[in-house]
């Protein structure tokens, strides 16, 4: 796991998934968070969170990834992945 | 009106309808199986011949008449024949759900040993890796199988295949309830019951040639089982059947799937037809017109969802009367009563003490054959627009649950069923307002809330006893979602709690827990004889008044 501390893309998605699900303010969201310490963040909130993160950067994830993603920091670097292709 | 007679030729059983239609089709489709973007057709030739294969492993592990053959796949085309093998080797077979990736394989496992201690299978059709957790939990006690294309070339049995010998009223197949694993219970289904299904309920949508069944739903759950698989196979009209996980994911995969195959028919809980106007992308456009029917099924249609629906898709060629409502149960195989298919749902608004008024969507009129009655605590029948326990008569209701005595004793009282479902009747047509125990309908499933409330009792913070799980109608997503109010011990540490809980309930019972509300002590109010009242402290909620 890198550090994303500094990181625009990571703290971009971590203001996404916070406005997708709305946790409560004692939540704190990093690299190993999971969808299970967010509460609210299921298999179809899941897919609203997608089409968020997939406006607020104007990208396509590739729907193969998307399904297997074990925490937030894999998200981040599937994004970043993303972007930079 | 288009009788079904057409699919109603004269057979006895499964594995005999399934040769008549491959003797008097080989080429004819039965499936298209689509995943992840590539469709594989399969003809009633190939399942047959598949399933067949399936029967001589099935034969060569041991696998004698009567026994009890569990089916875990994802999404894959051996869950058809593999399924169907089991029947051709005169076995009874049961669809199961897999772990989520989400799940401990552990608990997973643990709380399948005590179900599979009850109703004692003989061998569990798995997949790799889940095999190996399996056999590491379950050891020798249960054999398992991989599937797998190699089983196809395994050729077929040189003995006659017991299936044929079977009789109309044995039990065919087991449906399993959803819910805890360790307490499901088993609905066995005769060869009898499922013919005599077939025939009320293709009448009840006016099954005719040129239809074709476009499926998302997973086989273990009874609206995807019934409906869509055996309607396909015992009828002949073709199936097009989806990855329910990659539909979750794509949702938009569905209109593909209709648009390309032409499809007339489709089967959805409410949640998906809100799943799909929030989570199908606006830039992209189908061309729906070739369907008849969405039928909203397995959870309370909420006609505002419908019409979202509807009005989200009208450019699409979604129209009012497409859509249409069943009232489903596994208990009376699927269908107990459906609207009349190319008619717009009636609706009724029901006014109830200490509750805003709400809008029902009609569940329609009994199939043919099926008796619903409304009967007050008193097991009175009740009048038109009063509001009772729905109870169910007819001649496929099963005759009692696998091996669970008392609870069949509970719920078959001579020949009506008690649904535990309240409703009430209105110009001869069916709607449904509620529950009489606790069970909530999430994503289409049954919980009981008393056992949500058990998992997340003992949690360190927690007031023992103190916990009320509610079902919520969440406007963000449109799906009923699961909220636990909770007495918390002063300053106990609430987010981690919230986890705790979320974890623990999706590992024994694969269920996301949308919110938990930490209260101080002495918040939740009782009922008057002492009871946490889930009524009203889940009003209370809604209020915002907790």
């Amino acid at each position: 796991m890198t550090n994303d501390d500094g990181d625009e893309t990571f703290h971009k998605l971590v203001t996404v998934i916070a406005q997708t699900f709305r946790p409560d303010a004692s939540t704190a969201i990093g690299p190993a968070t999971t969808s299970t310490d967010i509460l609210g963040w299921n298999s179809l909130s899941h897919t609203i969170l997608i089409m968020n993160v997939e406006e607020a950067f104007g990208i396509e994830l590739p729907f193969d990834e998307i399904a297997g993603l074990a925490n937030v920091g894999d998200l981040a670097a599937l994004v970043r992945r993303v972007r930079a292709t | 009106m288009v009788l079904a007679k057409t699919f109603r030729s004269p057979w006895r059983t499964i594995p005999e309808r399934v040769r008549q239609l491959a003797e008097i089709g080989p080429g004819n489709e039965f499936c298209t199986f689509v995943s992840r973007g590539e469709e594989v057709a399969i003809s009633f030739g190939e399942l047959y011949r598949h399933s067949r294969a399936y029967a001589a492993t099935y034969a060569a592990l041991g696998i004698e008449p009567g026994d009890i053959v569990i089916v875990m796949l994802e999404h894959s085309r051996h869950l058809f024949s593999s399924y169907l093998g089991a029947m051709l080797a005169g076995a009874i077979p049961a669809f199961m759900p897999f772990p989520s990736p989400k799940q401990r394989a552990d608990l997973f496992w643990a709380d399948h040993q005590a179900l599979f201690a009850r109703i004692e299978p003989r061998l569990l059709v798995t997949y790799t890796p889940n095999d190996i957790t399996a056999r590491a939990a379950l050891g020798s006690a249960l054999p398992v199988l991989i599937a797998g294309d190699e089983i196809f070339a395994a050729g077929e049995s040189a003995t006659a295949l017991p299936g044929f010998t079977r009789l109309t009223g044995d039990i065919a197949c087991l449906q399993h309830s959803s819910g805890t694993t360790a307490l499901k219970k088993g609905v066995p289904l005769t060869h009898a019951a499922i013919a005599g299904h077939l025939d009320a309920y293709t009448r009840a949508i006016e099954l005719r040639p040129g239809d074709r069944i476009v499926s998302w739903l997973p086989l273990y759950h009874d609206m995807g089982f019934v409906a869509c698989f055996l309607t396909a196979l015992l009828t002949g009209i073709p199936l097009v059947a989806l990855d329910p996980f990659e539909w979750v994911m794509k949702p938009h995969i569905l209109f593909d799937a209709i648009e390309r195959h032409r499809g007339t028919l489709c089967w959805l809980p409410n949640f998906a037809f809100a799943h799909l106007a929030n989570a199908v992308r606006p830039n992209r456009h189908w061309d729906l017109s070739s369907m008849r029917a969405y039928i909203n099924c397995s959870e309370p249609c909420k006609p505002a969802t419908f019409e979202r629906f509807r009005s989200r898709f009208a450019p699409d060629g979604v129209r009012s009367e497409q859509l249409a409502v069943c009232y489903a149960m596994a208990e009376n195989v699927f269908g107990v009563t459906q609207t009349a298919i190319g008619r717009e749902p009636a609706v009724r608004q029901l006014a109830e003490a200490d509750a805003p008024s709400r809008t029902l969507a009609s569940c329609g009129r009994p199939l043919v054959g099926v008796t619903v009655e409304i009967r007050g605590p008193a097991g009175t029948p009740l009048a038109d627009g009063i509001v009772g326990e729905i109870f169910v008569r007819g001649p496929f209701l099963f005759r009692g649950y696998d091996r669970l005595p008392a609870e069949t004793e509970h719920k078959l009282h001579g020949e009506w069923y008690a649904s535990g479902d309240l409703g009430f009747f209105s110009d001869g047509e069916l709607y449904v307002t509620g529950r009489v125990d606790d069970m909530l309908i999430l994503n289409g499933r049954n919980y009981y809330a008393h056992e949500i409330e058990a998992i997340v009792d003992s949690l360190e913070g927690l007031l023992p006893g103190r916990t009320i799980a509610i079902g919520i109608d969440d406007e963000r997503s449109g799906a009923t979602v699961v909220v636990i109010l909770a007495e918390c011990r002063s300053g106990a540490p609430v987010t981690r709690i919230s986890q705790e809980a979320n974890a623990l309930v999706m590992n024994r019972l694969g269920l996301s827990i949308h919110a938990l509300v930490p209260l101080a002590p002495g918040s939740l109010i009782k009922t008057t004889s002492g009871k946490l009242s889930r009524s009203k402290n889940r009003q209370l909620y809604v209020d915002g008044a907790l």
